[in-house]
């Protein structure tokens, strides 16, 4: 009865961040945390496991490995960025269950070689004025500068912006977020 | 420009969508907030990820799927397990069909007091007879010797000790001839199968036979998050070399040795657990683990790890478990459960009999 309790818990636990919920599983140990953040992430990691792998058991396998290592992992390791070193680790599991199966990993290689800078924090926003953002976007590639433009000032949705553009949902896509890392590197600079 | 939108920009969205919402996006679903959506994904690579994965998927994915209970071990995993279920139950009908005489040998023991923990009791106390007969010979007769090992009853053994179950029908004895060409064959053959070495002076098992990669740098001795799971401020540094450091099983144990020889119970207690965590029936571990406990004073943690040993008749630490185990008891003061530990030992009649008989004597 306890293991199906473990996943089914509903708690005041729903509303916390997944930052604090580490911190507090890391105190603790309490078994209802893991069961929190896997009905939390559980499905995310299941759909990025989709993007590479080819079977639906594949997927659920890896899924279910990742949060199996979870419980110890976030013991062990000092997580600043929960989302990012989620992703890291999925695609890191991902590329195994590829090389265990013996199939062609290019695919993989290539989104691997950028991990790591997609989390780039500004400790202080407030110091940063409005001329010095726009100064910044401007400075960025011509799509990424008129994507992030549409997004954010324009409050255009993916669609809109891939229609006025002409680029693909998925180029739009990437030029927010390429564009979006882009400015806060060149802002980090700035300010030290 | 608008402040507040400049900011969206800055900011990262920490708190992901649910799968289901994702996944109503990546179908394009009318209900969904796709402006909200939209922005987290624009800082989030997990779900930016998870919704190409929902839209590109090379197998259907439904809403069903995406409930948590769904995505434990798939079926395949869950077909082994009631394979190896099934196999399982087949061989101990087998096994239950084949003893059944046996059985009703040990039930019939079981009337007159002899329990079947005392069979192997017995069966302990005759290799250990055996082991001292041969000790006394001469190595260098390497002529073929029978030994004779009488069981007078099926005994359960641990299959490590490698001796043959005798399968006895009704109330007739047989003999489960043993037959080895050498001394040392014959020592080989009555003894352990867990060779000891000594580390830093103190006993352990030596698993050079058990662990295939016991020379492998396989145990992760971590100072600090991995860099490739850090979110780190340039690319460089990501293929900088990595603060993860792994060693060798013996390279560890002796680590943790050392520390617990020199006191250092909370080194020897981490190094341990490195060990557990990748050998978790590692009995080295196990058992210094549970005497470093001990010795802290932190009986309530040493008392699962000495019980383990203490009931695993193969065990070279076996009596050392439980004599430490009995003083963890009378700490807790559990003092029946110490009694009984302390009647063993001194049954044993073995290094800790007398000191058992003296504590047993206080109660």
């Amino acid at each position: 009865m306890m293991r199906f309790n473990f996943f089914k818990q509903k708690s005041n636990l729903a509303e916390v961040p997944v930052e604090d919920l580490i911190i507090k599983y890391k105190a603790t140990s309490n078994a209802a945390i893991i069961g929190e953040i896997y009905n939390r992430y559980a499905g995310i990691v299941f759909g990025v496991c989709a993007k590479y792998l080819k079977s639906e058991e594949e997927c659920k396998d890896v899924t279910s490995k990742i949060f199996q290592d979870l419980i110890l992992d976030l013991k062990r390791y000092e997580i600043k960025y929960f989302n990012g070193w989620l992703h890291k680790v999925t695609i890191n599991e991902c590329l195994k269950s590829i090389k265990k199966s013996s199939r062609t990993i290019s695919l993989i290689e290539q989104n691997l070689s950028d991990l790591g800078e997609d989390e780039i924090e500004l400790e202080s926003i407030d110091a940063i004025s409005d001329e010095e953002i726009k100064s910044c976007v401007e400075k960025l590639n011509k799509d990424q500068s008129r994507c992030i433009m549409l997004f954010y000032i324009e409050q255009k949705t993916y669609k809109e912006i891939s229609d006025l553009t002409q680029l693909t949902l998925l180029q739009v896509k990437s030029c927010i977020q390429n564009g979006k890392r882009n400015l806060k590197i060149m802002l980090r600079k700035n300010h030290g | 420009m608008d402040k507040p939108n400049l900011n969206k920009l800055l900011v990262s969205e920490r708190a992901c969508p649910s799968p289901t919402e994702l996944l109503a996006y990546s179908k394009n679903n009318a209900d969904i907030n796709a402006r909200k959506i939209e922005l987290h994904i624009a800082s989030c690579k997990l779900c930016s990820d998870a919704i190409e994965g929902f839209e590109n998927a090379e197998f259907p994915i439904k809403n069903d799927v995406l409930k948590t209970r769904y995505l434990k071990k798939s079926s395949g995993f869950i077909n082994s397990l009631i394979i190896a279920t099934i196999t399982c139950s087949i061989l101990a009908l087998i096994y239950f069909i084949n003893n059944q005489s046996s059985i009703e040998n040990v039930e019939v023991k079981k009337e007159s007091g002899i329990t079947q923990k005392d069979e192997i009791k017995l069966l302990n106390k005759e290799i250990e007879n055996e082991l001292v007969k041969i000790d006394s010979t001469n190595d260098a007769n390497d002529s073929t010797e029978e030994i004779k090992v009488s069981i007078k009853n099926k005994v359960v053994l641990n299959p490590i000790n490698k001796i043959s179950i005798n399968k006895i029908s009704e109330n007739k004895i047989s003999d489960s001839v043993i037959t080895r060409n050498s001394v040392a064959q014959k020592r080989e053959f009555f003894k352990s199968a867990f060779p000891i070495k000594y580390v830093n002076e103190l006993k352990a098992i030596d698993y050079q036979h058990l662990y295939e990669n016991i020379e492998e740098k396989n145990i992760p001795v971590l100072k600090s998050l991995d860099p490739r799971y850090e979110n780190l401020k340039s690319k460089s540094e990501v293929t900088d070399n990595s603060t993860e450091l792994k060693l060798s099983y013996n390279e560890v144990l002796a680590t943790a040795l050392l520390a617990f020889s020199n006191g250092d119970f909370e080194t020897c207690e981490r190094y341990f657990t490195l060990i557990l965590n990748t050998y978790p029936d590692d009995q080295n571990a196990t058992f210094y683990r549970g005497i470093s406990f001990y010795k802290q004073n932190r009986i309530s943690q040493a008392i699962p790890l000495l019980e383990k040993l203490s009931q695993r008749v193969s065990s070279p630490f076996m009596e050392e478990a439980q004599w430490h185990l009995a003083n963890c008891y009378k700490e807790e003061n559990r003092i029946a459960e110490m009694k009984l530990i302390l009647q063993k030992l001194i049954a044993k009649n073995g290094f800790y009999s007398e000191k058992a008989k003296v504590l047993m004597n206080q109660f």
